[in-house]
């Protein structure tokens, strides 16, 4: 018994430690930021007064500069969400989104993503959809998470969001399925596809960019708003990556806590 | 075309400085939300970028104040946030904004939403022709 009551101490000591561990990422990303910005900002700056005096020479570095920069602020501002999360802070507000106006939006933010590699868009909905009863802010940024990776990984082919109804144990959901026609995964990649800091191969970050961090993140917000996340594929044929959520308030399953961090996600949702 | 640029961050504003001065604008810079609502009467710069974490009275407050006045209601706010998702946008506009962009500083779509919104229309040096 006094073993047990030991380990159960060390367990909360190492709660704890962890919570400040996050707590300290989550603070330490904000500082940052700001540097970062300034150094960003002042390279924008370079690169219109290099074009204006017609120093070719100076473009190829000051793209360079911009492309690494974007590049670490996108993983910080990952890092800070993640630590955010898995701290017990992110703090979700859900109430009942309009879809069409939220897909509207997804497609203007998507446009110039897809447009990069010579794909196509293509944005549908079931009439009957109407709402979907999720935080606004982070259903967003699911979607165009989802949206963003599946341009990334395609070439002149398709992107795809269609939006729909499925029905589960009573409960009724709002399914967004974002598919593609890109590279695929493999079995084993998919294995690995919803944990931090994983890509599906370890060479598609150089090769791609991102952190391997927008997936993870993903997962956890559609866990903490009642949903989850579910990804189909076949390499050199594309992926489907399938976000339900619940359709109204009374859909919510309050009752099933997601698997993992359970205890701070729902602490952090009341 | 004077633009005013409502922000406390010295970087910043550093920024702005040296990329209106390469496109001929001239710029104002008030350093918070008190400041900016006196200056953009006094000055009646043709748009004024609106950042919203401000000391004293934040930037929707001070949005709010400069559209209820007469004298400079006609002005162009584009209000500027940290965060792309957090439903500013609709704050923007509640305050009376014209408009929303998000930080950090993005030449490329300033210069858009600027020229969209600044006038006089007839002005030949828009903001980037670099």
């Amino acid at each position: 018994v006094r073993l047990f009551n030991e380990i159960q101490d060390k367990s909360r000591e190492i709660e704890v430690a962890n919570r400040h561990k996050s707590e300290f990422l989550a603070s330490m990303s904000h500082e940052l930021r700001t540097p970062l910005n300034a150094i960003l900002g002042i390279t924008q700056v370079l690169q219109v007064e290099s074009k204006l005096l017609k120093r070719d020479d100076q473009a190829e570095p000051l793209k360079r500069m911009l492309g690494a920069g974007n590049h670490l602020l996108t993983l910080i501002n990952d890092i800070l969400d993640l630590s955010k999360i898995e701290a017990g802070h992110m703090d979700l507000q859900p109430e009942a989104v309009a879809v069409a106006p939220l897909l509207d939006e997804l497609r203007s933010n998507l446009e110039p993503l897809v447009a990069k590699n010579g794909n196509a868009l293509a944005v549908s909905r079931a009439p009957d959809v109407v709402s979907v009863y999720a935080d606004p802010v982070r259903l967003r940024q699911a979607l165009l998470n989802v949206g963003s990776n599946a341009s990334k990984f395609t070439d002149k082919g398709t992107i795809t969001v269609a939006v729909d109804h499925d029905e589960a144990d009573g409960r009724r959901r709002v399914r967004f399925r974002v598919s593609d026609t890109g590279i695929g995964m493999t079995p084993e990649q998919l294995t690995r596809l919803f944990q931090d800091f994983v890509q599906a191969d370890t060479s598609t970050a150089r090769k791609y960019g991102g952190t391997g961090l927008g997936l993870a993140i993903t997962r956890r917000l559609c866990n903490m708003m009642g949903g989850d996340i579910t990804v189909e594929s076949e390499p050199g044929v594309g992926s489907t990556f399938t976000i339900r959520l619940p359709a109204r308030a009374e859909d919510f399953p309050f009752t099933s806590p997601p698997p993992e961090k359970s205890a701070d996600e729902a602490r952090s949702l009341s | 075309m004077k633009i005013m640029y409502v922000e406390d961050n010295e970087d910043n504003v550093y920024v702005l400085q040296r990329w209106f001065s390469i496109v001929g604008f001239e710029l104002i810079v008030a350093r918070d939300g008190e400041q900016a609502v006196t200056m953009a009467a006094q000055a009646l710069p043709d748009l004024i970028l609106m950042d919203q974490s401000l000391p004293g009275i934040d930037g929707w407050e001070a949005a709010r104040r400069i559209k209820a006045s007469a004298i400079t209601r006609h002005i162009p706010v584009i209000a500027l946030t940290a965060n792309a998702m957090s439903g500013d946008r609709e704050k923007a506009l509640a305050a009376g904004c014209d408009d929303f962009d998000t930080k950090p500083v993005d030449i490329e779509r300033w210069r858009e939403k600027i020229r969209a919104h600044a006038k006089p229309i007839g002005s030949t040096a828009g903001p980037g022709k670099d």
